[in-house]
């Protein structure tokens, strides 16, 4: 397992022959099991280390004075603007934005799920979530965007495009909607196509520190189940292709979904992505100023690595070693913050494991394990052939094959044969072993951490568009009272530079995102990891920051953060530092500067 | 092979060849005991055997990445290490395996950068060191610069003449790979498309399919397509994915579902069952009837021209050498003499027939060259006609593909390869329809090889010969020197399109034509096609730097840009493929005319010799013709035997045809 919130060793030292750094230590936020509803038990791994600041079940403020600020700027870029009833219509763009801004600033981080059709992208949620939260199954459904967001109890709330009310439903109800839609029934059917996008409300507490956007596709072509179901719904690919990369864009983070092998070669998947628009300034794209997008705000998730088994005996380390490649060779750390191998599958039948599953398993795992894994590695005869060495009978063995695969099965009953015996602990040390557990970890640390700056520094980027809004025939030659109105909002964008330049905690994210872009040339690998863990990318809290133990008594932490403060100050003055590094320099001397006072 | 079951049809096809062979090696002493009489014979016999002996059955393996393309090659072989499967294949590459007495793996790598022009370089390898050159973690990036990996066997599943060619894949980012591809694939006997149970087929796999079944409908029907559904095994109930990968392998191919050879296998099983011989492996694995489907279409497309073409020259050449000793033999039974004038007339006259085919001034010749001509402007409008339906794609289809938009060199990628599975196509039309030409003028003209009208054989292939009459040095020509000028690109050639230099990309579709193809069209492809596609690819990257500049947010701006960029691009294609269309034609044209002289002469040669031995017997005293007649009983009895072991043959070989199980 690579440690917590540790991004992969590969991008410093590359061909340098050096060892991964030593992983920086990170506070661990808690994090949910998948333990079984209705009792939230934390998963055995939750690390006794965690500290109460760091939780993400509420969005901490980074900054005191950040949120304040940028709502001010907010607010006094609109008076510029002027009032609504008074604005010429040409500005009226531009307030309709700053409105948006004002929203943004209040609502929940958002964070999309992308990939392609079958990239496993809603097994992906329920595996988060620990437990079968959106439909798998239903395609009518998961042809719709859909956004998981923290509430008391579970409801599905349909949005529909023409206008009309939402309405509120239990979960179970809508697959009746479904399935009564496919008995002809018209008016089901009418509604089914009305659709806009779906909100689910859920208990999880994983849901508290952000919401999560479940996508339908990338694909542009789709096999001929799902093109039926689509012109049922009478949508083409392609709306839901740009259905799916509109939600993303107007997301916060994103996770890309890439489902193993998938593709010819790690290129293509990537270009997937960068071809959606994803990559690095794609003009118009999701990926242009204020959109989700770069290794800041994106992390990847390599999906269904079970299947590597049985041609591969241990397919994490083997979807490891794919993930690493795309990082690497394939270029995927531009577009990533790091890219994990999950056994999603395995992750998402954790959290539905049922007492009578679990004695199949007991059952199982009384059987030589080479003869067990020799009959599960025949698949279509494990889940059809009535064996008379095995236990359990046929239909039983191909459920449990259905959740579990052949990998999770045979890993589930080795961890019995260990001395796993209740079924909660199973169902935790399957989380565990299927990767699930350190992806969650993974998003609180990078996401849920920071959710609120990486929404509010968006608004920044996006105020940088403003000018955008004008129509175009007011851009030169122009009357003068056009000119008026473009130095108003010339103004107003001001306001939003000038809040980029005074805070420094959006100082701080410029600078990380130089660094994932690779522009920090010159700097050690070791100045870079400690730059990154400085600014809070190994948790946030200040030992972490400092990378000392939680519990160091203040004066010692004070004593660090003085000497690496002169350390930095002697980089500022490095003359061959330029541009970007230089800047970088400079921002992590305050930020030494800013720890210091306050210890 | 499980006891007891049917012949499969490889087993039949290889018995066939052996049996075939078997027949030449017992004309050879009559043609040497005949000395200059059979010399051109003996030249054509040679020829023709060799070409049976050398004579491959092309497979090309496609897949994508990651799909057990090297698993399921090594089940096939029943080499469980040969092709390391545990790692990335280097992606820029081509493997063969083809048959050997001894085991030899050589790799071609290009000359390095700074010498484009140079040779490239062999180096041959123990087979442990194969990983070295073919992965990425021993070659990364291919900095090794290598071309191909061609591996020989003495492995019996390779010993009738099967290569496996593995090429680089049919995805949307290397597009010079997927040019390779697509350009040496109407070649191929047979594709092996590899499907994934674990996953479903991709759009780019879906529209090279697309491409790949309607070139091969253009040529002779799509039964030289066959699909593998691997992985099987990781999954607990494929019928779905089954069905889902049937439906969109219909789609794409334009066959009826039921049509479609799609078998479900697990490579892995089969090697494991090769590693613990546990037979429920082997059962799961599905090889036998995998190996029974691929073999029915390579029986079905090519062998029964390899063989059918051999047996035709044995025939023929049997029956030239049969025809003046039965002359002989019928004047010298004959006692009142009248026989022997009717067949001295007889000849004389089919004497002078001969040589007037043979005048330069025969009809015939004019009449090829019309045919010809007529040939070549078909196929340049038939060219120019798929060319058409690229361009219509790239207007209809490219320009509204968002992916494709985002990033031209895809887009132009795929211009490329598609350009490049016409050349291939039309290429091997040519080589189709001047066969049917040969064989039109042979019958026309009373020079079949084989005039028995029960034959129901393919025609044979247009044989890479220029035959002179003079023995040996028109087969090295051909083979030598009979390249086509390489179409010139500009500038564009030597620069680098998607990691592969654009003439690598030509030399390595040329590499691939391997010797004993045994066709006119076969000595060719390598060189012309080759080097247009490679032309094709060169001129492409000049056009990649103008549209990756462009920075137009806005589609419909975008769009008409790429139209205008891509004009120049457009009208190179259309010159390319003109050229080479023009070219093949010529070649063809001289090797068609080189087959019918070189089979005039042998008529000529089976007549004068009657000719001279009636005269002997006119002359004979009755002791003297009873001595010979004994003589030349000996001298016939073999050459009845080969015509009577060619029937039986012939008759085998059209069950094969009718029933390939």
């Amino acid at each position: 397992m690579s440690p917590a919130g540790g991004g992969r060793w590969w991008r410093f030292g590359r061909g340098g022959g050096e060892q991964p750094p030593a992983p920086p230590h990170a506070p661990v936020p808690p994090v949910p099991g998948p333990a079984p509803d209705p009792s939230p038990e934390r998963s055995p791994d939750s690390s006794p280390e965690r500290s109460p600041d760091s939780s993400p079940h509420a969005s901490p403020d980074p900054e005191p004075g950040v949120r304040e600020a940028t709502e001010r700027a907010v607010a006094e870029a609109a008076s510029l603007l002027g009032p609504r009833h008074r604005a010429p219509a040409a500005l009226l763009p531009a307030l309709d934005a700053l409105d948006g801004y004002r929203e943004l600033a209040v609502r929940p981080m958002r964070v999309a799920l992308v990939g392609r059709v079958s990239a496993g992208k809603s097994t992906l949620v329920n595996a988060l979530l620990g437990a079968h939260r959106v439909e798998t199954g239903a395609e009518e459904l998961t042809f719709n965007v859909s956004r998981l967001t923290h509430g008391a109890e579970r409801t599905v709330t349909v949005h529909y495009k023409d206008g009309r009310p939402a309405d509120r439903h239990h979960p179970d109800e809508l697959r009746a909607l479904t399935a009564r839609a496919r008995d002809d029934d018209r008016a089901g059917r009418a509604r089914l196509q009305a659709i806009d996008h779906l909100v689910v409300t859920d208990p999880s507490p994983y849901l508290r520190s952000f919401d999560l956007v479940d996508t339908p596709g990338l694909d542009s072509v789709l096999g001929a189940d799902s093109a039926n179901t689509l012109r049922f719904l009478g949508r083409s690919p392609d709306e839901v292709r740009a259905d799916s990369i509109g939600h993303a864009g107007s997301a916060d983070a994103l996770v890309l979904v890439f489902a193993r092998g998938l593709a010819q070669g790690e290129e293509e998947l990537l270009a997937d992505f960068t071809g959606a628009g994803f990559g690095p300034g794609a003009p118009g794209g999701p990926g242009a100023p204020g959109a989700p997008g770069g290794a800041l705000t994106t992390v990847g998730a390599l999906t269904k690595v079970e299947l590597y088994w049985p041609e591969h005996p241990d397919p994490l380390a083997e979807g490891r070693r794919v993930a690493d490649r795309v990082m690497t060779a394939a270029g995927g750390t531009r577009l990533m913050y790091d890219l994990r191998p999950l056994c999603s599958l395995v992750g998402a039948a954790a959290g539905q494991l049922t007492e009578a599953d679990h004695a199949d398993l007991a059952d199982l795992a009384t059987v030589e394990p080479a003869l067990l894994a020799r009959r599960a590695a025949r698949g279509p005869y494990f889940t059809t052939r009535p064996y008379p060495d095995l236990p359990v009978p046929a239909d039983r063995r191909a459920h449990l094959f259905g959740l579990l695969a052949g990998y999770g099965l045979t890993l589930a009953c080795g961890l019995i044969r260990d001395g796993v015996d209740d079924l909660p602990t199973l169902r935790a040390e399957l989380d565990r072993r299927s990767g699930l557990a350190d992806f969650r970890r993974l998003l609180a640390d990078h996401f849920g951490a920071r959710a609120d700056l990486i929404k509010l520094r968006r608004i920044v980027d996006r105020a940088r568009t403003l000018p955008d809004t004008l129509p175009a025939d007011l851009l030169p030659p122009d009357p003068p009272s056009a000119a008026r109105l473009r130095a108003a909002v010339d103004r107003a964008v001001g306001r939003f530079v000038d809040l980029e330049v005074q805070q420094h905690a959006f100082r701080e994210l410029t600078v990380l995102r130089d660094c994932y872009d690779g522009r920090l040339t010159g700097l050690s690998d070791a100045d870079i990891l400690e730059l990154r863990r400085v600014i809070g990318e190994f948790g946030t809290t200040t030992p972490a920051r400092l990378g000392l133990p939680p519990h160091t008594p203040r004066p010692d932490q004070r004593r660090t953060a003085l000497t690496r403060l002169a350390h930095w100050s002697t980089l500022t003055t490095d003359p061959t530092f330029a541009g970007p590094t230089r800047r970088a320099c400079q921002v992590v001397r305050r930020t030494y500067e800013r720890l210091a006072t306050t210890l | 092979m499980t006891p007891g079951a049917p012949p499969s049809p490889a087993r039949a096809l290889d018995a066939l060849r052996a049996e075939t062979l078997a027949l030449y090696a017992a004309l050879r002493p009559v043609t040497t005991a005949g000395g200059a009489r059979h010399a051109l014979t003996a030249e054509r016999l040679a020829a023709a055997e060799r070409r049976l002996r050398e004579g491959t059955l092309t497979v090309v393996v496609c897949g994508e990445f990651k799909r057990g393309k090297s698993s399921l090659l090594n089940a096939l072989l029943e080499e469980p290490d040969l092709f390391p499967r545990d790692t990335y294949f280097a992606t820029s590459l081509v493997t063969t395996a083809a048959f050997g007495p001894v085991e030899r793996v050589v790799v071609t790598l290009d000359p390095p950068e700074e010498q484009p022009d140079g040779e490239p370089e062999q180096l041959e390898i123990p087979r442990e060191r194969i990983a070295e050159y073919a992965t990425e973690s021993g070659n990364p990036g291919n900095v090794k610069r290598v071309r191909l990996i061609s591996v020989h066997l003495p492995n019996p599943r390779l010993a009738t003449g099967l290569v496996l060619v593995d090429t680089p894949g049919v995805g949307a980012v290397y597009q010079a790979h997927t040019a390779v591809t697509a350009g040496f694939l109407p070649q191929a006997d047979a594709l092996v498309f590899v499907a994934d149970a674990t996953q479903p087929l991709t759009e780019s796999e879906l529209r090279f399919l697309s491409r790949a079944a309607a070139a091969s409908r253009a040529l002779d029907g799509t039964d030289g397509l066959v699909f593998a559904l691997t992985k099987i095994d990781t999954v607990g109930d494929y019928t779905a994915i089954h069905a889902n990968t049937l439906a969109k392998l219909a789609a794409a191919t334009g066959l009826a579902p039921q049509d479609v050879p799609l078998v479900p296998v697990s490579a892995r099983a089969k090697l494991d069952f090769l590693a613990d011989g546990d037979p429920e492996d082997l059962e799961i694995s599905n090889f036998e009837e995998f190996e029974r489907v691929l073999w029915a279409a390579l029986a079905r497309r090519r062998a029964s021209l390899l063989v059918g073409g051999a047996l035709a020259e044995l025939e023929a050449s049997a029956r030239t050498m049969l025809e003046p000793v039965e002359a002989e033999l019928h004047a010298l039974l004959d006692d009142t003499r009248t026989r022997l004038a009717e067949l001295q007339a007889d000849t004389g006259e089919r004497e002078r027939r001969i040589a007037e085919l043979a005048s330069s001034q025969a009809g015939w010749r004019r009449e090829l060259v019309d045919a010809v001509a007529d040939l070549g402007r078909s196929l340049g409008v038939r060219a120019q006609q798929e060319l058409d339906q690229v361009w219509h794609r790239f207007r209809t289809e490219y320009l509204y593909d968002d992916a494709m938009l985002a990033e031209p060199d895809r887009l132009v990628g795929q211009l490329a390869a598609d350009a490049a599975l016409v050349t291939g196509t039309v290429g091997e039309l040519a080589g189709l329809r001047a066969a049917e030409l040969q064989g039109d003028f042979a019958r026309r003209n009373g020079l079949e090889l084989d005039a028995r009208p029960s034959s129901r054989l393919p025609e044979p292939p247009v044989p890479p010969l220029t035959v002179t009459g003079r023995l040996g040095e028109g087969e090295r020509q051909a083979r030598g020197g009979g390249r086509l000028r390489a179409v010139s690109a500009g500038s564009g050639m030597g620069t680098t399109a998607g990691g592969l230099a654009a003439g690598a990309i030509g030399a390595i579709i040329g590499t691939l034509v391997l010797p004993g193809a045994g066709t006119a069209v076969g000595a060719q492809i390598g060189s012309s096609i080759g080097s247009v596609v490679g032309a094709l690819f060169g001129g492409v990257t000049g056009y990649r730097g103008a549209v990756r500049d462009q920075q137009i947010a806005d589609k419909v701006a975008r769009r008409t840009s790429l139209r205008t960029e891509l004009e120049a691009m457009r009208a190179g294609q259309y010159a390319h493929l003109a050229n080479a269309v023009r070219d093949l034609t010529r070649t063809l044209a001289e090797a068609v005319r080189s087959e019918l002289e070189s089979r005039i002469a042998r008529e000529q040669a089976s007549a004068r010799d009657t000719l001279s031995r009636l005269e002997s017997a006119r002359t004979a005293t009755r002791e003297q013709a009873t001595r010979r007649a004994a003589e030349l009983g000996l001298e016939r009895r073999p050459l009845t035997e080969v015509r009577a072991g060619v029937d039986r043959l012939g008759a085998r070989l059209a069950a094969l045809l009718e029933d390939p199980r």
